[in-house]
């Protein structure tokens, strides 16, 4: 197990240095740079001052060198200076880090809770209404757009109905700054968490259906067990095994989401940074949080991993 | 299992509880205060970092220049500065002496002297508007001298300011300088100034508000400066709300949570069905044009240019798509003097262009890319209209949206054939200077489409430096003239700006206008009544 661990751990690097060349590599072929991107459309700056900013960001170095800087200076746990704001890297993540954490695991709480609520439904009640009706709506929202969704819940809950605010992360001026961060977090996270919860509902569904169709399953019920205790007892727990490994993949489709929900209610995390620092070609800022996002993804694999192993007695990591 | 479902039915019930509580108040009631909620659509940037949307609303609001203007780039105001008298070139500035800082220092002519020399660094060139027009700037730029020898303080509350040559144009050049604080910057290292947390923490000004706090992404928070010089404001504080996306930012105004809001026109009958809410329109002073690459062969020929003019059908466009919300516009200046009445309006003529066409000896084989970088869908749509008309007279086009600074590289690597794009021309006609004259190509410049036409250059440094404004009418008339007839650019049309205005806001009609001017918008004057 341990050699599991480290083997695991280890091939973060490759997988890291990957991704952070594949990062680079699409900022380049984007047109234009940071500074194309800092001057407005109508604005003229003399060939002199251009260069002296060219300098002053390191744009004038060509692309392979400022890669090995960069890397270089990640070697040494420093993520360098976003080229528009100034402002350290690491600090610029840890700053957004709170506000997409509490995003997401309200999503992932939401989606995990819901999905495996209505997946047990559509299992237990085949082809009812019920099933038909969840299995319906599972496929809306997993085809409706995230921005979309989020729009229209706007309208329907902050602008018709007047129950959350549209947007943001919390009001000026707020009495309690616990109740009115939920207040903000309802919207975004409803988006975000409805969007999993049907990917979710189709996985618990099948999965406890080949569960119940089991002979264990058969032997309870014919020991006198009620259909409930059968079910949330004797098939749950072994359905959920192979939903551990979707619930714990989700992480690439969280942030992937948070991206755009973050846009969509000015929520002001990396999701929302991302788009900003993409749009100004701030490549430190955008590697910065690719690579973070990486790392986090390879470990989130390998909790779900050893979580598989503690679930399934049968696994065995060697 | 048990466990499991106790949670998921305690955190339904967190949800379902959380969900029957009121919202949180608009901004507007807290604490019986008066706040204005405003919507901004981008990040606030430093000193260095720049001329985003939002710099100038919030150096309007904090800071002062020496001499504003009304919104309509017509009317100049005293700001900082009471009075003026030029001889020569030399500006004299008269400034008001019961101005303080927001932290009480009192202001003097040295925070103008110390200002005007901190744009004179490279680190402002951003912004796009260097004093490289003020005696002495060569000599700091090439190291030779310290300190601008044409900026001079003769007594606290006197400013002497020489440009090189005599300028028709300083004070709308002088607009682009907010006055920054000496007394809390002269001690920062030049080179580390775009670092330092006066910008985004304790930053300091002379308007009619005080900033208190920002918060990275979310919003500026602004309270009342009880100092200041034009009176106390009626409002307790302003909080700019910073926006990724304009729809958001639409809803938010729907929802309350916001006060006035700029809106698309495509949302003009949505503003009209909400309640209490004033929807009032201001002139962009930018006209939005075909700029047409005169250095494409192809298109080098001044009448194509002309076809493509009358092969767009302004009129429907104008009404049903813009719903008059647009001005046509037959030259690149927005200022009525500047416009002569024998424009040609390239009234709708498809015959005539085609026929120019065939004289220009014009083949119909490439597609051409129309880039816009707008995002709205307003300009998506007029695109698609503008792409059939042309399609008609046999120029082809496909219209590509890009964004600022994929639009900047393919200006200045001359990859482009057209885009739709606009120029701000905010209070003289001299703004255009970079966009139209044969000096100015990419990158250095800003004549995106190598437009060259020598008798456009002597023109446009005549208008420079003459300053009888009677002679000035002439000029840029004439100017107005070549560029009608030779369409350096196909110019459109003017947009106006839709605006909503929540209706118990008051005195804020004058307060909205083009947001890369630093107009004065009267802001203390803006009030929330019941």
């Amino acid at each position: 197990m341990y050699a599991f661990l480290l083997r695991r751990l280890l091939m973060m690097i490759p997988v890291a240095i990957g991704v952070s060349v594949l990062a680079f590599l699409f900022q380049e072929l984007s047109p234009g740079d940071a500074l194309d991107a800092m001057i407005p459309p109508d604005v003229a700056v003399a060939d002199a001052d251009l260069e002296y900013w060219r300098s002053r960001l390191g744009l004038d170095q060509p692309a392979p060198i400022r890669y090995l800087h960069w890397m270089g200076r990640v070697l040494q746990g420093d993520l360098g200076y976003s080229l528009t704001s100034h402002q350290s890297v690491g600090r610029m993540i840890l700053n957004r880090l709170g506000p997409t954490a509490l995003l997401m695991a309200f999503a992932l709480l939401l989606s995990t809770v819901l999905g495996i609520a209505t997946g047990v439904v559509s299992a237990v009640r085949q082809y009812s209404w019920l099933d038909y009706l969840l299995t319906v709506s599972a496929f809306f929202w997993l085809s409706v757009p995230g921005f979309f969704m989020g729009m229209l819940l706007i309208y329907i809950f902050a602008v018709w109905l007047a129950w959350v605010p549209p947007f943001g992360y919390s009001s000026p001026g707020a009495a309690n700054v616990w109740l009115d961060r939920l207040h903000h977090l309802l919207l975004p996270g409803i988006s975000l968490g409805l969007e999993l919860t049907a990917a979710l509902t189709r996985y618990v569904r099948s999965s406890l259906l080949e569960v119940l169709g089991a002979d264990y399953i058969r032997t309870a019920r014919a020991k006198g067990l009620s259909d409930v205790v059968s079910v949330l007892k004797h098939g749950l727990p072994n359905a959920l095994i192979p939903v551990i490994s979707v619930i714990g993949l989700r992480l690439p489709a969280l942030f992937g989401g948070s991206v755009v929900i973050e846009t969509v209610f000015q929520w002001p995390g990396m999701g929302n940074m991302l788009v900003n620092a993409a749009r100004s070609r701030d490549y430190p800022v955008v590697m910065g949080v690719t690579l973070f996002v990486s790392v986090m993804v390879v470990i989130s694999t390998l909790l779900t991993d050893i979580a598989y192993a503690v679930a399934d007695p049968r696994i065995r990591y060697h | 299992m048990s466990t499991r479902k106790l949670v998921s039915l305690g955190l339904l019930l967190v949800v379902a509880t959380t969900l029957v509580f009121p919202a949180a108040p608009a901004a507007a009631s807290t604490a019986g205060q008066k706040i204005l909620n405003l919507a901004g659509f981008a990040s606030y940037k430093d000193f260095c970092g720049l001329t985003s949307t939002t710099t100038p609303v919030t150096d309007r609001l904090i800071a002062s220049t020496l001499y504003s203007v009304t919104r309509d780039g017509n009317t100049w105001v005293p700001d900082l500065a009471e009075s003026y008298e030029v001889e020569g070139n030399v500006w004299r500035f008269h400034l008001r002496k019961n101005v303080l800082w927001h932290d009480g220092t009192p202001f003097t002519a040295e925070d103008v002297v110390f200002t005007f020399n901190l744009f004179a660094h490279p680190l402002a060139a951003l912004r796009g508007h260097v004093v490289s027009y003020i005696a002495g700037y060569d000599e700091v730029a090439s190291g030779q001298a310290q300190e601008l020898s044409g900026v001079r303080a003769l007594d606290d509350y006197t400013v002497e300011i020489e440009t090189k040559a005599p300028m028709a144009t300083f004070l709308s050049e002088q607009l682009h300088i907010p006055i920054y604080p000496k007394h809390r910057l002269a001690h920062i290292p030049v080179d580390q100034i775009c670092n330092d947390p006066f910008w985004t923490e304790s930053f300091v000004g002379t308007g009619p508000f005080m900033w208190t706090r920002y918060l990275e992404d979310q919003r500026i928070e602004l309270t009342a400066n009880p100092h200041y010089f034009r009176g106390k404001p009626k409002l307790d504080g302003i909080v700019i709300h910073l926006f990724a996306n304009a729809e958001t930012a639409l809803a938010a105004y729907a929802a309350g949570t916001v006060d006035i809001v700029e809106v698309d026109v495509t949302n003009l009958d949505f503003l009209n069905s909400l309640a209490n809410t004033n929807i009032t329109f201001y002139r962009t002073l930018t006209v939005r044009s075909l700029a047409v690459n005169s250095s494409y062969p192809e298109f080098a020929d001044p009448r194509v240019r002309q076809a493509m003019a009358y092969a767009i059908n302004r009129e429907p466009l104008v009404r049903s798509l813009f719903r008059d919300t647009v001005r046509p516009a037959y030259t690149m200046f927005p200022q009525e003097w500047a416009q002569p009445a024998d424009l040609n309006t390239y009234p709708y003529d498809p015959q005539k262009a085609r026929q120019l066409l065939a004289e220009a000896g014009w083949r119909d084989s490439q597609v051409y890319e129309l880039v816009y970088y707008y995002p709205d869908q307003m300009t998506a749509n007029a695109m698609v209209a503008i792409q059939q008309m042309l399609a008609q007279v046999g120029i082809r086009v496909n219209p590509v949206f890009i964004d600022p600074p994929t639009l900047r590289a393919r200006i200045n690597d001359n990859s482009l054939p057209m885009f739709y794009g606009a120029l701000g021309v905010p209070t003289d006609p001299d703004a255009a200077y970079t966009t139209i004259t044969c000096g100015m190509f990419p990158p250095g410049g800003n004549n995106s489409t190598r437009y060259c036409n020598e008798e456009v250059d002597r023109l446009m440094e005549l208008g420079r430096v003459t300053t009888d404004q009677q002679a000035r009418v002439g000029i840029y008339q004439e100017v107005s003239r070549i560029l009608n007839e030779e369409l350096h650019w196909v110019y459109l049309w003017e947009p106006l700006q839709v605006v909503a205005i929540r209706s118990n806001v008051v005195g804020a009609e004058n307060a909205v206008g083009p947001s890369f001017l630093r107009f004065y918008g009267g802001y203390e004057n803006i009030d929330i009544v019941n």
